[in-house]
């Protein structure tokens, strides 16, 4: 079977044009591929175009970089902790941006600087959490990979508190939009912002990329992958921020989306094996078009309404998950 | 002893914080040869390998890897001069046999290899060849027994291409034919390779046949140190281990010979 991997690869990156594609032709307003041929050429009509350009690309090109980031930072997570069921919204940075969210929102400063606050809030909370753990990593309170682990689980209890704390003070409208905002949506974005978050998590994919074998020696172990000539804090620390930028970002433009994180990389790495020269795009691929594929079902199962996409990821990746890990159970230790 | 040793530790002291240490500690370990470090649990056998090998930092004295002192030497360049194979150790994650082989050649990567060099190829085929475990090349580590998964460990090692090899406790939890199958190949591959090995030990009747020379530690010292008929004496180990021990020639191979008696 990882022998086939080249092949598998391809397969999932043939898997993320299709899926781009097929969101982008199927919606409440479904676009033919002889429509979709003229408005990609310019020549679509007004409300075609606004509909392609200015709601469906935007949302689908964002679900392709969260979906790819989530999953990506997955990758990262379980290699610099060895453990197969560490996901981004582990390490406390998710807690931290939804904390931010809520605040933002409960003091009502959405109604006077738009949906830029939302970003702008979450993207500040997940940076602080960040940097609160850099700090007590630099000043050498974090002896172990295990002990930052830890303090993220903990990070995460206490914004859930503080979370609950600021809903049962909201108003009923206010809470109503924060619990939205948990659930997770792709539907507030524009061109721009896609563009960028894709970019951002395509650079970010390339950058790892070329540290695949340090990815591979810290499945040793924190000592063997030493003995191996790698410099070993210095390479879990710089896996963590990138982990934590795309947790960053993904949560901070979309919510909270359950499961991409850790379904995705455990079905991924049944398929093409641990190497991450392979699972590192594969899951960042894969990841996208699962996402994408979501948010398709989120859009259309009771359409012209939506369901949130969260609630559909955690849903169908949970169910995968239970499959990957009864199917060939025996090989995985988890 | 001639030439220069390829590990040398002089009058080293180091440990953990807060902990046991392990104090002036003096060993030499020379091309081609095995050196056994024995004791009782807890004695600072492993400690004395991680310092050795670099990984724990010394509180005084001088480590040495083939006259040069390890603390100026760069990660990168001691992992292409020397391998350690932990305790038995598994991974919670899917890896085929000759994937985790190939890990041994990251210290020898020049540049931005995204692609597995025929070089690197060939030395973990050969590698695996050597220590008999090319056999199962195509499975999953998880699979293997004990046994195999000790062979591969040591394959991987190989695939460093060291010239020190440092081994903790290889033969733990495998059975007789195995314990002899593993000493036997590091034996082998100390005199055909000129490897400089460096291996912990429990059986002392494993250290007696297959070590040149050993090193009887104590309390975090060295407690006896000279070839397996210097220190496997019934009066040293018995001061040792506390234990009423027996010794007497090996009847094939003339070593000592070590048993408590009922």
């Amino acid at each position: 079977m990882k022998n086939n991997r080249p092949l598998i690869l391809s397969i999932l990156i043939a898997a993320f044009i299709a899926s781009a594609v097929l969101s982008l032709l199927i919606g409440t307003y479904c676009i033919g591929i002889d429509r979709f041929i003229e408005i990609i050429s310019g020549r679509g009509t007004f409300s075609e175009n606004n509909i392609f350009f200015g709601l469906r690309l935007p949302r689908i090109l964002l679900a392709l970089a969260v979906g790819g980031s989530l999953s990506l930072a997955g990758v990262l997570l379980q290699a610099i902790f060895r453990n197969p069921l560490v996901e981004p919204y582990t390490i406390g940075i998710s807690g931290g941006a939804s904390f931010a969210v809520c605040l933002v929102v409960s003091a009502g400063l959405t109604g006077f600087m738009g949906r830029f606050s939302v970003y702008a809030a979450g993207f500040t909370g997940a940076t602080i959490v960040i940097a609160i753990l850099y700090l007590l990593n630099s000043r050498g309170r974090i002896k172990n990979i295990t002990t930052l682990l830890l303090s993220g689980i903990m990070m995460s209890f206490i914004f859930s508190s503080l979370i609950m704390l600021v809903l049962a003070f909201s108003k009923t409208e206010d809470a109503h939009g924060i619990l939205f905002w948990l659930m997770g949506s792709l539907e507030h974005t524009d061109l721009k912002l896609s563009l960028f978050a894709l970019l951002a998590s395509l650079i970010c994919l390339t950058t790892v990329f070329f540290f695949f074998h340090e990815l591979d020696a810290l499945l040793l172990g924190e000592e063997q992958a030493g003995y191996l000539g790698i410099d070993v804090p210095r390479a879990q620390f710089r896996f963590f921020i990138a982990a934590a930028f795309l947790t960053a970002l993904s949560v901070s433009l979309s919510g909270i989306i359950a499961f991409v994180g850790l379904a995705i990389p455990l079905i991924t790495r049944k398929l093409i094996g641990s190497n991450h020269r392979y699972l590192l795009p594969a899951a960042y691929f894969s990841g996208a078009a699962f996402l994408a594929l979501c948010d398709l079902a989120a859009r259309t199962i009771i359409s012209p309404m939506e369901l949130p996409v969260g609630v559909i990821t955690g849903i169908i990746g949970g169910i995968l998950f239970v499959w990957a890990l009864f199917n060939n159970g025996k090989k995985q230790n988890v | 002893m001639s030439e220069t040793p390829v590990i040398k530790l002089t009058d080293v002291s180091c440990g953990y914080r807060g902990g046991f240490s392990v104090n002036h500690i003096s060993i030499d370990v020379g091309k081609g040869t095995v050196c056994g470090l024995i004791g009782p649990n807890g004695s600072g056998k492993t400690t004395i390998l991680r310092a050795a090998s670099g990984s724990l930092p010394i509180r005084s004295g001088k480590v040495e890897m083939e006259g040069a002192e390890i603390t100026g030497i760069k990660r990168l360049d001691l992992a292409r001069k020397m391998a350690f194979v932990m305790q038995e150790s598994s991974s919670p994650f899917d890896m085929n046999v000759i994937e985790y082989v190939l890990l041994g050649r990251i210290p020898h990567r020049k540049g931005i290899a995204l692609a597995t060099s025929q070089q690197d190829m060939k030395i973990a085929s050969e590698m695996l060849e050597t220590t008999g475990a090319s056999v199962f090349k195509e499975r999953n580590l998880n699979e293997l027994s004990g046994g195999e998964r000790q062979l591969v460990h040591i394959a991987r090692a190989l695939t460093q291409q060291p010239s020190a090899l440092f081994l903790d406790e290889p033969t733990n939890h495998l059975d007789l034919s195995h314990q002899h199958q593993i000493m036997t190949l590091v034996k082998k591959l100390s005199r055909e390779s000129s490897i400089a090995v460096t291996v912990v030990l429990h059986d002392l009747n494993i250290a007696a046949r297959f070590c040149d020379r050993l090193y009887l530690v104590n309390h975090g010292k060295i407690h006896t140190s000279g070839t397996p008929e210097e220190v496997l004496k019934p009066e040293i180990l018995e001061s040792v281990y506390g234990a009423s021990i027996l010794s007497c020639p090996d009847p094939v191979n003339g070593k000592p010979l070590i048993f408590i008696p009922c």
